[in-house]
């Protein structure tokens, strides 16, 4: 029910899959095509990508040879018994993989596969390798070559060897290095890659759990003044050994010319268990900084600007259907945000919580009750309990209701244990290009509501959204600002996601304040394909704030996207 | 592949067969002459075995007429290598051929190679047409030249050959696989010369 939901359908990012992709050397093709093109994409999921040099199935070819490592095909064949020479045009089909080459030799006895000059698609990429051989249904290759671009090879990876396993799917490039328009980028010792999934998860650079692809981690627009610079820099390991890139990098300049700059710098590193990040902003107040350092239970957090500190340890264990979540930690908290309020100690305690989840046909019901008890070294104690209902029905149409509350005791000392009361109703309705959100708070006494339709065509969405917050004024929210009321609507246009290459759409959004009878916010945003990369250009201008998180100013986005 | 080898030796054999020069008759039951046309009926079949090559036509009924023809119905032509079974069988003394429908070749190595009509032409080629098949190995295809005299036989339009692990196919109606012995081993190609091509070819077309 947030600012996020004019961003929900298409103004983010998009997943577009592999139709409308040409060969190398073939000319774009036109986009009246593409629904023809996305319907053959998506029957042969894997040659979205059809080369030039072989653009039927090995299935059709003129000969084919079924051997153990698959069939194998081409426009002719010698064939002694023993060793089988394909000619004129060869290919191999097998599990999640099409391998072309001008000749492929294959030797009945030891059931090795060998060609030269081969190209091998898989559903998100194209490689290509000098030599190969395939036995056992391992294809290994030397001389590698490959990208994840509909035609050509702007970002590719040069590699000495490749081992595919084609059972397992899992490609190994060793001795790789990243080239972005020739320039190279980064060197890998041993890279790994799932050729089921896009280049940005395979190298670690989409955020975990994130279903946006790559977004460019330069960051360029403007928003109450210039921000400029790298966020979340990828940069790979020392020595490439991972093929990951876990260490991100932050150096930005943020609202630049206007009388309030901030020079921040970060840095963050992730491994399995761990992980570490530190950020420093240089304003004209001073330094502020804030980070986190987590090694298993273990953990160190800070903010400066909130005046929160906070060393100490914390370990989930699982029992059947309850997590028992013992802790403890020396602490700094400033209770009101300024240092007048701050609290210092430790705390030991535990959090124990309950799950139930029940299903009987389209009816879901679940139940988390939680409770803490935490001991400081003061004579006080916290106790907090209460926890989350909520039933589900999902057939015809999605309907969803649920219950939160939660009741302190006494106010916990520091943030990181309490739970600050709440009683809260919320609910929400899908049906088809319908959907309604609405939330009522019993301690503020205040309702959210929010009204979305849309109308999905084949060329994409015209969609209108309403956001409503009634007896909202005044009510202070967590972060200390005042809610105020809203009734605004939203009216925009989502195109379906780019599939053609060297296509382009707009993506269009004006937004009205039946309060303050004005328009609060537009914005524009023009997606460009083309082989390799979607480039997004925006503006977005907030001209009434409708959040007291949001800011009444423009917004100029800048932004890339692996295809 | 090595069981296209006993293609070409019988083929050889039966080649000599279509002299049937100085032959014996056994009837087995009555022979009668038609003394008008000269031509010898055994209305419950006999066998004729030719001196020389020691090839043995037995059949359910035969005609014949001394260096003319002999034409026979439920008939098998045997040989040391293997035998042809037919529904029917027609020898012509000139051109020297034997012309079967319903033929059934086996041997040894091939357990049963059919085909709808079959051609024993006098150049030691024959011509196997409509659904040729042999169960093991596995062919399958819609016409067969075997040249006996070259080593070669010639696989015309769509084929499937299966040989232990290896399934070859042509996919195409113009799919063309030439086999060809030399040295104890069968080589296989698609890629047939134009001049094998152009000689091979026509002898289908006879069928």
């Amino acid at each position: 029910m947030g600012r996020e939901g004019y961003r929900a359908p298409g103004v983010g990012p998009t997943t577009g899959t592999g139709a409308g992709g040409q060969g190398a050397a073939k000319p774009p093709l036109p986009c009246a095509l593409s629904p023809l093109l996305l319907l053959l994409a998506l029957l042969f999921s894997g040659l979205a990508w059809a080369s030039p040099t072989s653009p039927i199935p090995c299935a059709e070819q003129p000969y084919t040879l079924e051997t153990p490592e698959g069939l194998a095909g081409g426009g002719n064949l010698e064939f002694d018994g023993e060793v089988a020479l394909f000619s004129d045009g060869a290919c191999l089909q097998t599990k999640g993989l099409l391998l072309q080459a001008p000749s492929l030799r294959y030797d009945q006895a030891s059931g090795e596969l060998t060609a030269r000059q081969i190209e091998v698609e898989t559903p998100r990429y194209r490689f290509w390798a000098e030599e190969s051989h395939i036995q056992d249904q391992v294809l290994r290759a030397s001389g590698i070559r490959a990208t994840t671009c509909r035609c050509g090879d702007d970002l590719r990876l040069l590699s000495k060897t490749l081992h595919f396993d084609t059972q397992t799917g899992e490609v190994v490039l060793e001795d790789s290095q990243l080239e972005v328009y020739a320039f190279g980028l980064a060197h890998f010792s041993e890279l790994r890659l799932d050729p089921n999934q896009p280049l940005g998860d395979n190298l670690g650079l989409t955020p975990a759990g994130a279903e946006a692809p790559l977004a460019l981690p330069v960051r360029f627009d403007f928003d109450q003044g210039l921000n400029v610079g790298l966020s979340e820099f990828p940069l790979p390991d020392a020595g490439g050994r991972s093929g990951k890139f876990s260490t991100r990098l932050t150096l930005l300049g943020l609202r630049l010319g206007s009388p309030d700059p901030i020079l921040r710098l970060g840095l963050a590193a992730q491994e399995k268990n761990r992980r570490a990040s530190l950020q420093l902003d240089s304003k004209s107040s001073g330094v502020a900084s804030r980070g986190e350092v987590v090694d298993g239970p273990l953990f160190f957090v800070h903010d400066s600007e909130k005046g929160r500190y906070a060393f100490g340890l914390k370990q989930a264990f699982a029992l059947d259907r309850f997590i028992l979540i013992p802790y403890g930690w020396i602490a700094q908290d400033w209770r009101d945000g300024t240092p007048a309020t701050q609290e210092q100690g430790l705390t030991a305690g535990a959090e124990l919580r309950y799950n139930l989840e029940m299903q009987e046909g389209p009816f879901r019901f679940r139940l988390e009750p939680f409770g803490v008890l935490g001991f400081y070294n003061q004579p006080q104690q916290y106790l907090a309990y209460g926890g989350y209902a909520e039933g589900r029905y999902e057939g015809d149409f999605i309907l969803q209701v649920g219950y939160t509350w939660a009741i302190e005791s006494t106010p916990g000392r520091f943030w990181l244990e309490r739970r600050e009361a709440t009683q809260k109703l919320s609910g929400s309705l899908r049906y088809r290009g319908l959907g309604l959100e609405a939330g009522h708070d019993f301690l503020k006494a205040q309702t959210e509501a929010s009204l979305r339709i849309g109308l999905v065509q084949d060329y994409g969405e015209v969609w209108a959204q309403l956001h409503t917050c009634w007896n909202c004024v005044g009510k202070t929210l967590s972060n200390g600002r005042d809610d105020w009321e809203r009734r605004e609507l939203v009216v925009g246009f989502t195109p379906v996601p780019l599939s053609c290459t060297y296509d382009l759409n707009l993506t269009p959004f004006l937004g009205y304040d039946f309060l303050r009878q004005g328009v609060s916010r537009w914005g524009l945003e023009l997606r460009y394909a083309d082989c390799c990369f979607i480039w997004r250009l925006g503006y977005q201008e907030i001209r009434l704030a409708q959040h007291p998180d949001e800011v009444a100013n423009g917004k100029l986005t800048f932004g890339l996207e692996i295809r | 592949m090595k069981r296209w080898l006993v293609l070409f030796v019988l083929l050889s054999l039966v080649g000599l067969a279509s002299r049937f020069a100085g032959f014996e008759v056994r009837p087995r039951g009555n022979s009668e002459l038609d003394v008008g046309t000269g031509v010898y009926t055994l209305p419950t079949g006999g066998t004729i075995t030719d001196n020389k090559s020691g090839l043995v036509l037995e059949a359910r009924y035969i005609q014949y007429r001394d260096g003319d023809f002999i034409k026979a119905q439920g008939a098998t032509l045997k040989a040391r290598e293997g035998e042809f079974a037919a529904a029917s069988l027609e020898y012509l003394q000139k051109p020297d051929t034997v012309r079967m429908n319903g033929v059934r070749f086996s041997s040894k190595e091939f357990k049963a190679l059919t085909a709808q009509q079959g051609l024993l032409l006098k150049e030691d080629v024959l011509v196997l047409k409509g659904e040729v098949r042999s169960s093991e190995p596995v062919l399958e295809a819609s016409t067969l030249v075997v040249d006996t005299a070259n080593n070669q036989a010639l696989v015309l339009g769509v084929f499937t050959f299966r040989d232990g692990a290896t399934t070859l196919r042509g996919n195409r109606p113009d799919s063309t696989l030439l086999l060809t012995s030399a040295n104890g081993k069968v080589r296989a190609s698609t890629r047939v010369p134009a001049e094998v091509l152009n000689r091979l070819r026509p002898y289908a077309d006879k069928l």
